[in-house]
């Protein structure tokens, strides 16, 4: 019973209903659900084990059969046994036992004969394509069984995450806790990671990413390193690890309050001051031919990669920089500073006398049906309340959003608009509200389009468009450095960009089971051309001995026509002898 | 010789009254190639008319703009919107917003907004401000959380209003000289950094405006032509072959003309059917194969200009599939003259492609750069693997229903071929299907574990292609073992293919996952598209395949009776 093929196919609608439910679950609830209800779980488990022994019985038997084919030669000595082949001719006239084995040996292949009667046959590879499969599901389902009771046992091997700022360092990743659903769990490297650089590729002005990568230097821990870099579609392979780029997150005003928590949880300083400081914004020119190339982010200590070049950038300590090829250092010199001039705008028409109120921040702006705003402790979507005032008294009062999504938005029609730039301290760990804090604001003049940047206001202060800080002094000479320029580019800061954190999914592998995996592959896609591309065509004759006829006929699974065709040629010759 | 002089003036009466007509804008854009520049669009450099069609589709619907010069309502609505604030414009969709709308005293109008209540607009024509619809929507998107039916609905209105207000910053028409991969500028911009030639093509394009505001083709002309001359010769412009391409590939609409070739090749078929007429069956496969040749320079035109095979969403892998089925219905019908091959693949591809139009959001066919996490040659061989496969098991449903239909109507049904090979037709053209859909499945195993290190997640997807193998393993086990044919096997092979179909579209739009991309734009509600998908689906997708298991099954067996062999 166990090598029935109605059991087998009994099995294989069972797994297909199983993984129907597991589908639905994941829908209803999530992956990893629907993970530990169904595809990890000891039933369905269980259900592609008995399909596996199913596998086993019936592959065994049919394999069995297969072997014995070259050694099966059943000659058929009665003409009635004819009428139950499938394609049968009688080919009247004398009977010429030599002409037909040699018709035979030529159209079909080697001859057995008992009595009056023959037997060949061709194409016994094409019975080995089930086999071929048979073994190469098998294995597949032996893979997937071993892996689903890995998970079982130790947890899923997926949504292991090493999330990791640029610059920084880490010899560990988050892993899903198996005892802790929904939880993550520390688990150690045996070797250090460090980010250099993560570059998103945009499609030129959209938000559409094109590519992302990841530049990562690994320390095995004998003193070594290796730069690697690990695309979005190229997984990187190391050492029995594998790392794909799945995620990322840039630390400007688009980096959402959890995600702002979580990475402040898990870095605390470093992560305030990579957010706080960013990364420089590098302009590299081309001194031959005078063009600037794409400016890309960097920050000291860090090598990256320069866009539309196969040149790496680096800059030790923010004052020099190296631009190499490979190992090979084909530039270098001083970094050009950021001038620290910071522009305030004025206006004299008619925005004078005009200053603004923040009325109050909150932390979680939701209009209810009623109208009223909900409030909360969360910073999830936080909203200012402001006023505009002249010397004759408020003008009026609207909201401004944090989020990008809402930063267009207006309520009022006011001869300003509002921009909620920033708020400090910006780091929701420190802030609860009632806290003090500072917000800064940009304020644009509706006709005249002059913006006027208000920086460090309070709840509740009133701030003239005009008292904004004075100009700065002038900052002094950046800083003479020696080391004159080397080679083919000079390098300046042009500014500061957002840093950002990368998202990187990590799994331990197993070579011997991925090549196990791509032979079971092999195995499965072979059997079907084996199956389908030959044709094992089998041949009985008989030679009648009163020398009236001989009887040809033949099976072929599947292959009638061309088992047809082969016996018209082995008439075709024992005829055409004749005539 | 009265009937030749009645042609003859009828025919120079409508010579001169052509040649007569005023010139309008249209044929200003035509003569002097205006619509042939270029602007950089959503990451891709297209041609005018291009980015006027694309644009003008996140504005409004196909029915509120078919009679509109594209062009022309694009640079009014880019540069003095508020010309156009009486029109009708922005549709509504669902029915939720409507009584809010009317709340605030906004007339609708066939579900139809005007332009004035969305946005208010200066004296010049500028937009200096959201108007009460635009309030409402974004009230409604305040007050609503994400997934709820109203709240994207408001998404909707909300996102076409903003792209009338995005549509002058986003004409992008003056490279970056130092990046040629980096993002074009607007005309303002340009002028901002000192660009070369900005300033000239400024003054150019404000009176092109002035002529478009005013409708007059006389004025626009030498603007017109002024910006043709000088746009192409700034650096790191766009070739001319691409933009000709991609001009031709909007203006010409190669896939809309090869449906129609379809529909009518399947009534030529048809009547081939009924009557057995060869001179039929010859028409109707001139017809479909003229309709194949457009079909392949239209996906021919999309592949250059994407670089790649056109397979990234729905709308390309189902527009490519059906040409390897056409071609395979072709070869077929040419070598067996069947019909009711011929007839299915036609008729049905047809029926898709007029499920397709009837979709604003899949039957987008906007050309938009390719996602990352899709940026893969495995993409090629995956896809087409399993669009065959699935074409495959087409038109065994196709023969499943016409097994069924003609064992239950004879008499009715005895135009189409005898049950015996209706059977083998249905077995055969799942032998081919299944292991393509193997090859398929393992492809799509090894690009996961090329890109993400593990070749089986158990997505909805992957897990849906294999429950489809499993059903259609049983069913070729059951055939070859147990030699079960007949109703039995019909039944079964609409089971499986049930399962493809949910596979191909039902993964998409009613699970999550990986593969949860397969419409050009934000997806609307489920149950928008599920209704849609339900009526059409069934009879759509089997177009994919119509005869491309008939063609391998001729060439490689005959007219066999009898599919099953004992050892």
């Amino acid at each position: 019973m166990i090598r029935s093929v109605k059991v087998g196919v009994a099995l294989l609608i069972c797994l297909a209903v199983a993984s129907i439910i597991g589908t639905l679950v994941e829908s209803r609830w999530d992956t990893e659900t629907a993970q530990r209800w169904v595809y990890h779980s000891l039933w369905f488990i269980g259900l592609m084990a008995l399909t596996a022994l199913n596998l086993i019985a019936a592959t065994w038997n049919t394999t069995r059969l297969t072997l014995m084919l070259p050694w099966s030669r059943p000659v058929i000595n009665q003409p009635e046994a004819f009428k139950s082949l499938a394609v049968s001719k009688t080919i009247p006239g004398r009977g010429d036992s030599k002409r037909l084995r040699q018709a035979l040996e030529r159209h079909i292949g080697p001859v057995s004969s008992e009595g009056s009667g023959m037997f060949a046959q061709r194409g016994i590879f094409q019975r080995w394509g089930a086999v071929i499969t048979h073994v190469g599901i098998l294995m597949l389902l032996g893979g997937g069984i071993w892996l689903s009771l890995s998970a079982h046992l130790r947890g899923a091997p997926g949504g292991a995450m090493l999330w990791i700022g640029e610059g920084m360092t880490r010899d560990w990743y988050l892993a899903p806790d198996p005892d802790n659903p929904g939880r993550s769990r520390i688990e150690e490297m045996p070797f250090t990671v460090r980010l250099h650089d993560f570059d998103a590729d945009y499609f030129p002005n959209t938000q559409i990413p094109r590519a992302f990568t990841s530049t990562i230097e690994l320390f095995p821990g004998d003193g070594t390193s290796s730069f690697h870099p690990v695309n979005m579609n190229v997984a990187l392979r190391w050492r029995g690890w594998k790392f794909s780029q799945s995620s990322f997150a840039m630390l400007d005003d688009s980096l959402g309050g959890n995600m702002e928590r979580f990475f402040g949880g898990m870095d605390q300083r470093d992560y305030l001051r990579l957010r706080g400081e960013g990364r420089m914004e590098i302009q590299l020119t081309d001194t031959r031919s005078g063009q600037p190339l794409p400016r890309f982010d960097a920050a000291p200590g860090i090598r990256v990669s320069i866009p539309q070049s196969d040149l790496m950038f680096e800059t030790p300590d923010g004052r020099e920089f190296r631009v190499l090829s490979g190992e090979t250092v084909v530039a270098s010199g001083p970094l050009e500073q950021e001038s620290a001039a910071t522009a305030h705008t004025h206006s004299h028409a008619g925005a004078e006398g005009w200053a603004v109120r923040i009325d109050a921040l909150h932390p979680n702006y939701r209009r209810s049906a009623t109208g009223h705003a909900s409030d909360g402790a969360e910073m999830t979507n936080p909203a200012l309340q402001w006023t505009l005032l002249s010397h004759g008294g408020p003008v009026g009062s609207d909201l401004a959003f944090y989020a990008a999504q809402f930063r267009e938005m207006r309520f009022s029609d006011l001869p300003v608009t509002l921009t909620f730039e920033r708020y400090s301290p910006s780091s929701l760990l420190e802030w609860r509200e009632g806290d003090p804090i500072t917000i800064d604001v940009a304020v644009t003049e509706v006709e005249a389009g002059e913006r006027h940047e208000l920086e460090g206001l309070t709840l509740g202060e009133v701030r003239d468009l005009f008292a904004a800080a004075e100009l700065p002094e002038p900052t002094a000479e950046a800083e003479v450095v020696e080391t004159p320029s080397v080679g083919p580019y000079t390098a300046a800061v042009a500014g500061r960009l957002p840093a950002a954190y990368s998202g990187l999914s990590v799994m331990r592998e197993s070579m011997g089971l991925r090549v196990f995996f791509y032979l079971s592959f092999l195995l499965f896609l072979l059997g079907p051309f084996v199956a389908f591309g030959f044709t094992h065509c089998r041949v009985w004759a008989w030679v009648d001995p009163t020398g009236k006829r001989i009887l040809i006929g033949g099976q072929a699974r599947g292959r009638r026509a061309r088992l047809a065709q082969l016996l018209d040629h082995v008439g075709k010759d024992l005829t055409e002898d004749r005539g | 010789m009265n009937r030749a002089i009645l042609i003859g003036l009828t025919l120079l009466g409508l010579t001169a009254t052509a040649v007569a007509a005023p010139a309008g804008l249209g044929d200003v854009w035509r003569e002097t190639g205006f619509d042939r520049l270029a602007v950089q669009s959503a990451g891709m450099e297209k041609s005018l008319a291009t980015f006027a069609r694309d644009s003008l589709r996140e504005i409004a619907l196909r029915r509120q703009i078919r009679e509109d010069d594209k062009v022309a309502l694009t640079l009014l609505l880019a540069s003095r919107p508020g010309l156009l604030a009486d029109r009708w414009l922005i549709p509504v969709e669902g029915d939720m917003l409507l009584p809010l709308l009317e709340e605030v005293g906004i007339t609708v109008d066939h579900r139809t907004l005007r332009l004035g209540d969305c946005l208010r607009f200066d004296q010049t024509g500028q937009v200096m401000g959201e108007g009460r619809a635009l309030a409402v929507a974004r009230q409604v998107l305040l007050a609503t959380q994400e997934g709820e039916p109203i709240h994207s609905a408001a998404l909707r209105l909300f996102s076409r209003i903003n792209a009338v207000a995005d549509l002058g910053p986003s004409l992008r028409l003056i490279p970056d000289p130092n990046d040629p991969e980096g993002g074009w500028h607007t005309v303002e911009e340009a002028k901002r950094l000192g660009i070369a030639g900005a300033e000239e093509a400024g003054g150019h394009l404000e009176a092109l405006f002035d002529a478009v505001a005013a409708d007059d083709a006389t004025a626009a002309r030498p603007a017109a032509e002024a910006l043709v001359t000088l746009l192409p010769t700034l650096p790191n412009y766009t070739s001319s072959t691409r933009l000709a391409v991609d001009h031709a590939y909007t203006v010409h609409r190669p896939y809309f003309w090869a449906s129609f070739a379809y529909v009518v090749s399947a009534i030529l078929f048809f009547i081939a059917l009924v009557t057995r007429g060869d001179r039929w069956w010859l028409a109707a496969m001139i017809v479909m194969g003229a309709g194949w040749i457009i079909h392949v320079l239209g996906a021919v035109a999309r592949g250059y200009l994407i670089q790649r095979m056109p397979l990234s969403n729905l709308y390309e892998a189902t527009t490519t599939g059906l040409v390897f089925i056409i071609l395979f219905a072709l070869i077929f019908e040419g070598m067996h003259r069947m019909r009711v091959v011929g007839f299915s693949a036609a008729a049905l591809s047809f029926i898709y492609y007029r499920w397709l139009l009837s979709s604003d959001v899949y039957g987008n066919d906007a050309i938009e750069p390719l996602r990352a996490v899709l940026n893969s040659y495995w993409l090629d061989y995956h896809v087409t693997c399993m669009m065959l496969s699935y074409g495959a098991f087409t038109i065994a449903f196709a023969m499943a229903v016409l097994y069924l239909m003609r064992r239950h109507m004879p008499r009715l049904m005895r135009w189409t071929p005898s049950l015996e090979d209706l059977d083998l037709y249905i077995y055969r053209a799942i032998q081919f299907g299944w292991p393509l859909l193997g090859i398929g499945i393992v492809l799509g195993a090894v690009w996961a574990d090329t890109a993400w290190g593990r070749m089986w997640s158990w997505d909805p997807k992957e897990t849906w292609s294999l429950i489809t193998w499993l059903i259609y393993t049983g069913f070729l086990h059951v055939r070859l073992v147990h030699g079960w044919r007949g109703v039995g096997m019909a039944w079964a092979s609409i089971g499986g293919y049930a399962a493809v179909l949910f596979t191909y579209l039902g993964v998409n739009f009613v699970l999550s996952g990986l593969h949860s991309y397969a419409g050009n734009t934000p997806a609307i509600t489920a149950g928008e598209g599920t209704q849609r998908m339900i009526l059409w689906s069934v009879l759509v997708v089997a177009a994919l395949a119509a005869a491309g298991t008939g063609a391998w099954w001729s060439l490689r067996q005959g007219r066999s009776r009898d599919g099953v062999e004992e050892s």
